[in-house]
């Protein structure tokens, strides 16, 4: 469990005020638990902005409504090694840096046509290393949290666990 | 006292045991592993993807401890419990080399890709003819019946070709190609006379036979979820065929999670009498006795067993006079793949899933020695419209990408399945001093690649190179996936059959030359590799042996 969160559950639940000093640094709780991953509460709103500028809310459901940024963050803490997930958590510690120098602002207050133009800098970018690792990453498993979710799989392009078919070749459309 | 004990509950063991209960041995069946049952012990079978907390990906504390499974590509979330943990059987790998295993009842016939190509005589006298290994003792008149015993039973959708690189088998109905691989075959066949693409045959039901039904299989239901294990039973699994069927004679018992440390030499009988097994949670070891016994562990393993299983008359492991035994140990060549993208075909997609792919049997060096390699290769041929790409952007272009219903460009892929020549230097042998936790000593694995092999990657790339630009493919790329050996799951060798005691280790029946009632019929008896996908070929010659030891058995031979 994270012991920034326990703690924070056992000062509401036990009143033990005895022991917030002790750990209390300037970073607040995030919104769910990591084994591994160490990040702020301003750090989660930080991924969240990215990950709904990712995949925002269109006619379809975006990142906020399926909460792919949970997703997201158990992936990275599930199955990456140490090494990458501070590579990773470092990569996002430089995009307000990166932000700031493109756009003049951090990367939350900018408007989203603004961060997706950050998003798309950033390939390009030179001695960017970690935030470029940490936009790839942050995409590959958004898309894979959008494209693998109920919601997705049920509503936009339907998945069969049984289809009990194949044919090969359809006519799907006529081409003018 | 049993009748037979057969090591292993895997693919060709599965056969051993159908067979010997069949005709009315009693017979122990003895796994290292834990038990599975079919249907019930499935667990991620009727998941929807969604369902997966990982959507596929293994966590890192799982993964990291299925190192060497984890480069398989049916390692992911959805069928690691069928894997063995490396830590279950550690093993040194002299060079690198991926033994990728199951650790269950069923062994990896759970996790099979099901691909059932028969040998043709082309493979069984290829050592002959281009003077490696040594000959077989067998030719495929031989072996046919008992294909075609095993075809019947476990159910191959194929095609009937009429070629003779690949001889037809019992068939139910084919699958299909796509649209794409039929225009590939026409342009191949237009311009090339000596090459074929052909539907895969795959051990799946598409029309179940009585026989089928008897077994509680039904037709499969084209998921492509095979490797979860199947709750129709749509494709053969021992687990869900061979070893129900050996249970329903009352002639089996399955004995789980025990390993098999050795067989046990007679000295006045000059027979086997048992097994010396190890219960893997008491570690306590016990003695179980047959009159015959069947070593179907998987190649590697049934080579430990062998080379473990020391006496006074085989100092250097149960009949190894030749000192042959964990020699010439053999793998396929998969490591070419070239793939492309179609511009055609825009009206046309494919609709469901289908758990095969296409097929083009071995052209090169058939007739005649025709390259500067020896041998050749299969190739497996697997095409498909895509989804629209994703492309690059970010937002509401990607979603709209994503979103999009409509299809994308035509993808297709070959993959190369090369034959490769067994060497006494591609070996395996016991480490003098270390043991693993159950007191085994550990494996060392010496198998690498050779020139030959790379010679032979060399020319699939430059003929599929040419095929895909006949037929008008853009965006071709040769892909060499640098995997190990052992990562294409085909080993097979090290107790090669012969006619030659001096200079192999079985007859043409299976049975050890020096020790008449051991019988080892799954990879480590394979001669050559063929360039053909080898488990059918194991589970013939286990039907064949097994049904030779029972008619040894009965005129008191054995
Ligand atoms: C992903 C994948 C795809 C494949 N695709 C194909 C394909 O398309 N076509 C094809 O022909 N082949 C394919 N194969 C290979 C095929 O699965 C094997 O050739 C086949 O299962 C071998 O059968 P077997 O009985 O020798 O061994 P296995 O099926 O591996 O079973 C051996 C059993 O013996 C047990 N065992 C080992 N040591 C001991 C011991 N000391 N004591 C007791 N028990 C022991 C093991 O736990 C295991 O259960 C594939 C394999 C994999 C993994």
């Amino acid at each position: 469990m994270n012991r920034r969160v326990w703690i924070k559950q056992i000062a509401i639940v036990g009143g033990a005020i005895l022991l917030i000093p002790a750990c209390q640094d300037d970073r607040g709780a995030i919104s769910l638990k990591l084994k591994f991953i160490r990040i702020s509460d301003k750090e989660e709103s930080l991924l969240s902005g990215v990950v709904e500028t990712i995949i925002p809310e269109t006619g379809t459901y975006g990142a906020k409504k399926l909460n792919l940024y949970h997703f997201l963050l158990k992936m990275m803490d599930d199955c990456y090694d140490d090494k990458q997930q501070e590579i990773y958590v470092k990569g996002l510690r430089q995009l307000n840096n990166y932000s700031r120098e493109q756009a003049g602002n951090s990367f939350n207050k900018l408007t989203h046509s603004d961060k997706l133009t950050i998003l798309r800098s950033i390939e390009k970018g030179k001695s960017i290393e970690d935030l470029k690792y940490f936009l790839a990453e942050t995409r590959k498993w958004v898309i894979k949290g959008y494209n693998t979710s109920e919601y997705f799989m049920t509503k936009i392009i339907p998945y069969e666990l049984v289809p009990s078919r194949f044919h090969v070749c359809v006519k799907i459309f006529s081409v003018s | 006292m049993y009748d037979a004990i057969v090591i292993g509950s895997g693919m060709s063991d599965g056969w051993a045991a159908k067979e010997l209960t069949e005709k009315g041995l009693k017979t122990l069946m003895i796994e290292s592993g834990r038990n599975v049952k079919h249907i019930k012990d499935y667990p991620t079978t009727n998941m929807f993807p969604w369902e997966f907390a990982h959507r596929g990906t293994v966590p890192y504390s799982i993964s990291k401890e299925y190192k060497i499974p984890s480069r398989n590509y049916v390692f992911d979330e959805s069928t690691v419990h069928f894997l063995k943990k490396d830590a279950v059987q550690e093993y040194i790998q002299e060079k690198p080399y991926d033994w990728i295993r199951g650790n269950q009842v069923g062994g990896r016939s759970l996790l099979w890709a099901r691909h059932t190509q028969r040998w043709s005589d082309f493979d069984f006298t290829g050592p002959l003819r281009d003077g490696f290994a040594v000959d077989w003792p067998m030719r495929y008149a031989d072996i046919a019946p008992w294909y075609s015993h095993v075809e019947k039973f476990i159910g191959i959708a194929g095609n009937r070709d009429g070629l003779a690189t690949l001889p037809d088998g019992e068939f139910l109905p084919p699958f299909e190609m796509t649209c794409l691989v039929e225009h590939l075959r026409d342009v191949v066949g237009r311009n090339y006379k000596d090459r074929n693409v052909i539907i895969a045959r795959v051990a799946h039901l598409t029309k179940p036979q009585p026989i089928h039904i008897q077994q509680g299989r039904v037709k499969c239901q084209n998921r492509d979820l095979c490797a979860r294990g199947c709750p129709f039973g749509g494709y053969f699994s021992s687990n869900s065929s061979t070893i129900p069927w050996a249970q329903k004679t009352g002639n089996l018992t399955l004995l789980a999670e025990s390993l098999v440390h050795s067989i046990i030499y007679d000295e006045q009988t000059k027979k086997a009498k048992g097994v010396n097994v190890i219960d893997i949670n008491t570690k306590k070891t016990t003695t179980y006795y047959a009159r015959v016994i069947f070593v179907n562990a998987s190649a590697l393993n049934s080579n430990l067993i062998l080379l473990s299983s020391i006496s006074a008359r085989f100092p250097n492991g149960l009949g190894n006079d030749s000192g042959l035994l964990g020699k010439y140990v053999g793998s396929h060549n998969y490591r070419g793949k070239v793939t492309a993208e179609y511009d055609g075909l825009k009206e046309f997609g494919t609709q469901g899933r289908r758990p095969t792919m296409s097929f083009m049997p071995r052209f090169r060096n058939i007739y005649t020695q025709e390259t500067d390699f020896l041998r050749g290769y299969n190739t497996v041929i697997g095409s498909q419209r895509g989804h629209t790409d994703y492309g690059n952007d970010y937002g509401e272009n990607l979603k709209a990408n994503i979103d999009n219903k409509m299809p994308g460009k035509w993808k297709i892929f070959a993959q190369m399945m090369g034959e490769t020549i067994p060497k006494i230097t591609n070996k395996v042998s016991l480490d003098p001093i270390k043991k693993d936790k159950y007191g085994l000593p550990l494996l060392r694995v010496n198998v690498s690649y050779d020139e030959n092999y790379e010679k032979m990657i060399l020319d699939f790339f430059g003929q599929f190179t040419d095929m895909f630009t006949k037929a008008g493919f853009t965006n071709i790329e040769s892909i060499d996936t640098k995997h190990n050996p052992g990562n294409e799951n085909h080993e097979m060798g090290g107790v090669r059959m012969g006619k030659d005691p001096e200079t192999s280790l079985l007859n043409q029946w299976n049975q050890l030359h020096h020790c008449k009632n051991v019988f080892v019929t799954d990879g480590a008896c394979m001669t050559s590799t063929s360039s053909q996908n080898p488990s059918l070929t194991y589970m013939a010659l286990t039907a064949r042996a097994a049904n030779y030891a029972v008619s040894e058995l009965k005129n008191n031979n054995l």
